[in-house]
């Protein structure tokens, strides 16, 4: 059994649609620990001794966070650049992160075809892969959940159906299982560019 | 009629004169009283005859009128006491102020017996009365130099609080001392005793349902008389009531032969936790200062100067004396109290002097044939001439002593620091400037503080900080401070005169010196603005739009939202006090508007600001909005 870490960074959680329904959708388990960086440090003023033994206790590290300006809001970057210290997350002799899993769960308000070409995600989200592998962390594939503007807006069509939204909050919650009874394979993963690509295989497997 | 014009006149003309002076020497107004009242006794024994009066009889009888006001002095004492204050202070003011009574009354009581070869019973009411310390004096200079809180001057308002209430006591010990009761007049105090022909054994059990019924008028009837009173809203009335309660009761005890004063004292003691304290004494205060007022010009009057002449050295001496002696007992009695070194001094220099109750008691006690009149006399002129050299203790304790004290403890601890000049002076050290510098001290910047609380320098001396002693408005202090190679000061006292005084001040002085200045309120903020001054800090701004930032917390707001609603209202708040400083002082120099009602103004306009600012903000962070956004990329398929 693996515990999981939800690092959890939006600014204005209030008005997003898509961050609300899939936290409401995690798995109710003492394995899940959601921890809501905005709420808990409004002034920015990390407490990093904090964070870390946050860290140590867990196994499953998830930064779950809306895209903006192709990368995340700015106290998800402080918390990187604090927390992350050189001698406990990289650099010689480090190893409070070895072999803990790293994934990305992020939302957005566009659509698929915001994030194409050289634009596409994994390209976008490399510093956190990039991070994730000077840490030695084992890096998983993002999961994404577009359409937020789409959505609230209620324009629907063939790229985006009404049941969208539940379909992603499901699989989500299959992801998290998934991590807490180590399910994931890691090598098998490489095959994806994003953890969806599981979810639309085994639909269409089924 | 025509003479009662012209010695009123005379009167109140020397007091005018008179009193401001002395207050202005720091001499205290009893002395100015004192000093107006010898001048009108010459000047009497040339007038009275003229006017076909006795001078003698004359202050006999303005003697007798004003001792309405020791009356009413007592009164108000007894309304002051409060005995649920009095009992939490109850340790401190039994230590401070019986061991200082006792022992200073029986060494003067020694002193009169083996030195002056006086009946023990003259020595006691001798040592009772100048055991006494000048009220008047003493918490007037303690408030003047910002004192009144450190310890040296609690202990010393602790001390002066019990002799206080020792007065009413001693007034009622007094009589008894009497050794001839032939010859005592008592129509001075009473005249009419109705328990005369009472059996003696009836006597005690009389006094005591006196006093019974006084508490039970007090404290039952008189409240909702003043009630009733109150109701009707005539001032006058309810001045009126006042002194009638009080004369009323000051004949129901002469009629039992009791002490007036006692009486008095005793409703004032019952009232004082009534709600219309405040009302009382304020309706009181202006006839006792003008009857006590009498009073003591009546004693200075009454003053024999031929007697000073004859007796100079003795006087001379006895005055000595007295100080030395009193000292030394204050000097022991601060020792038990464990005061430090500065706050001791302070205790044992400030009370060392006969009070103005001395020339009420004296008069007492002459009346009650207890104490020969010519010792009167020239104990009276003793007492005065004691208060007269207070003024002169206190400078030697801010002049001498404390800076002898202050500059020994600096020499040991802070040697090496002393070249060393600090680039940030805060001025005033309290609640405020204590943060700033110790902020800046945990980042090891050291700093150098100016405060005028002994007991503030002395903790913050211990912990290294560079402490100046002094009024921060003074120049001479400011250049020992090293004003000149400072880059920033920090005005942070708690007067906000002093502020905008020191401020005006350093901006045309030290004009590249960066000021960071503590405003008390939006007011103070406004002058400042229009002083040009750049970093100012109102002083509840920060803490109380933080707690509003919690109350939206409470209420269901995202934590970081809240912040920002938090800091987006400070900010604007601060654009308004920008915008309106400039209006502020328009409608100010025209003189139109009252201070109240240019306040009123003023937070009228702040909140009509914060209607509009709500209106085209509403409840938006107006950097996440994103409504044009979902009209853009929602609908259409764009990008």
């Amino acid at each position: 059994m693996n515990k999981v870490l939800v690092l959890f960074a939006h600014p204005v959680y209030q008005t997003s649609l898509l961050n609300k329904s899939l936290l409401a959708g995690l798995p109710n388990s003492e394995h899940v620990t959601l921890h809501d960086l905005y709420e808990t440090y409004p002034n920015f003023m990390i407490n990093v001794a904090r964070e870390q033994a946050l860290l140590e206790s867990h196994d499953v590290i998830v930064f779950q966070h809306p895209m903006y300006w192709y990368s995340c809001p700015a106290l998800l970057k402080e918390w990187m650049d604090l927390v992350l210290e050189h001698g406990y997350a990289y650099g010689t002799g480090a190893t409070a992160l070895k072999d803990k899993y790293f994934i990305s769960s992020i939302t957005s308000g566009g659509d698929v075809g915001n994030y194409e070409g050289e634009k596409n995600i994994r390209n976008l989200l490399q510093p956190f892969e990039f991070t994730a592998n000077l840490c030695n962390m084992k890096f998983l594939p993002p999961f994404i959940t577009y359409g937020g503007l789409k959505i609230k807006a209620g324009n629907f069509d063939q790229n985006l159906t009404t049941d969208y939204l539940t379909q992603q909050v499901s699989n989500f919650n299959q992801l998290i299982e998934d991590l807490i009874h180590d399910r994931i394979d890691p090598q098998a993963c490489e095959q994806y560019a994003t953890m969806n690509e599981r979810f639309d295989l085994t639909e269409v497997s089924q | 009629m025509t003479a009662a014009f012209v010695i009123a006149s005379l009167f109140l003309g020397m007091a005018v004169i008179l009193v401001p002076l002395a207050h202005r020497l720091n001499l205290g107004s009893v002395l100015g009283y004192l000093i107006a009242g010898a001048i009108v006794g010459i000047v009497l024994t040339y007038v009275a005859p003229m006017l076909g009066m006795e001078t003698t009889h004359l202050l006999e009888q303005l003697n007798h009128a004003s001792e309405f006001g020791v009356v009413l002095m007592l009164f108000v004492i007894g309304l002051e006491i409060r005995p649920s204050h009095l009992w939490r202070m109850k340790s401190t003011i039994l230590s401070a102020g019986g061991l200082q009574v006792s022992i200073t009354a029986l060494l003067i009581m020694a002193v009169s017996m083996l030195v002056f070869h006086l009946t023990w019973q003259v020595g006691l009411a001798i040592g009772l009365t100048l055991s006494l310390s000048s009220t008047a004096i003493i918490m007037s200079t303690l408030k003047e130099k910002g004192w009144q809180n450190t310890v040296g001057g609690k202990a010393s308002f602790a001390a002066l609080l019990f002799q206080d209430i020792a007065v009413i006591p001693i007034i009622a010990v007094i009589p008894l001392l009497a050794v001839s009761s032939v010859a005592s007049h008592n129509e001075i105090a009473h005249g009419i005793d109705i328990t005369a022909y009472l059996p003696t054994w009836l006597k005690p059990i009389v006094v005591i349902l006196a006093i019974v019924l006084v508490y039970i008028l007090s404290r039952y009837l008189i409240n909702p008389l003043f009630d009733y009173i109150a109701r009707a809203r005539q001032k006058e009335i309810f001045t009126t009531a006042a002194l009638g309660l009080v004369t009323t009761i000051a004949a129901f005890m002469s009629l039992i032969g009791l002490s007036p004063a006692l009486g008095v004292f005793i409703a004032g003691v019952i009232l004082s936790e009534s709600e219309y304290r405040h009302e009382l004494e304020a309706d009181i205060e202006p006839f006792k200062g003008l009857l006590l007022g009498v009073f003591f010009m009546t004693v200075g009057a009454a003053f024999n100067f031929s007697l000073f002449g004859e007796q100079f050295m003795l006087i001379g001496l006895l005055t000595v004396g007295l100080i030395l002696l009193k000292a030394s007992v204050l000097y022991l009695v601060g020792k038990v109290l464990r005061l430090k070194k500065i706050e001791h001094a302070l205790f044992f220099l400030a009370l060392a002097q006969g009070g103005e109750f001395a020339f009420v008691l004296f008069t007492l006690a002459v009346g009650q044939n207890v104490i020969d009149p010519s010792i009167a006399d020239t104990l009276r002129i003793v007492v005065a001439l004691s208060m007269a050299i207070t003024p002169l203790l206190f400078l030697l304790y801010e002049k001498v002593l404390l800076k002898k004290m202050m500059t020994t403890d600096s020499d040991d601890r802070a040697a090496d620091d002393i070249d060393e000049e600090n680039k940030i002076i805060v001025a005033g050290v309290g609640r405020f400037g204590q943060i700033v510098g110790r902020l800046l001290q945990y980042n090891q910047f050291n700093v150098t503080a100016l405060d005028n609380d002994p007991n503030m320098i002395d903790t913050l001396r211990k912990y290294g900080w560079k402490v100046f002693f002094g009024d921060a408005t003074r120049m001479d202090l400011l250049h020992a401070a090293g004003i000149d190679s400072a880059t920033g000061m920090v005005i942070a006292m708690n007067d906000p005169d002093k502020v905008l005084e020191l401020t005006a001040y350093l901006i045309k002085h030290h004009p590249n010196l960066t000021l960071f200045v503590r405003a008390r309120d939006r007011t103070v903020a406004y002058q400042l603005h229009r002083m040009g001054v750049k970093n100012i800090y109102r002083e509840t701004f920060e803490s109380s739009a933080t707690m509003g930032e919690d109350v939206l917390k409470h209420l269901g707001m995202r934590a970081y939202q809240a912040k920002r609603a938090k800091l987006r209202y400070q900010q604007e708040d601060e654009a308004l006090v920008a915008q309106l400083a400039e209006s502020f002082f328009a409608e100010d120099e025209k003189g139109h508007l009252l201070k109240v009602q240019q306040q009123l103004d003023n937070l009228a306009k702040v909140l009509s600001n914060d209607q509009h600012v709500k209106q085209h903000s509403m409840n938006k962070d107006s950097g996440w909005d994103e409504s044009s956004l979902i009209e853009d990329l929602g609908s259409k398929n764009k990008y």
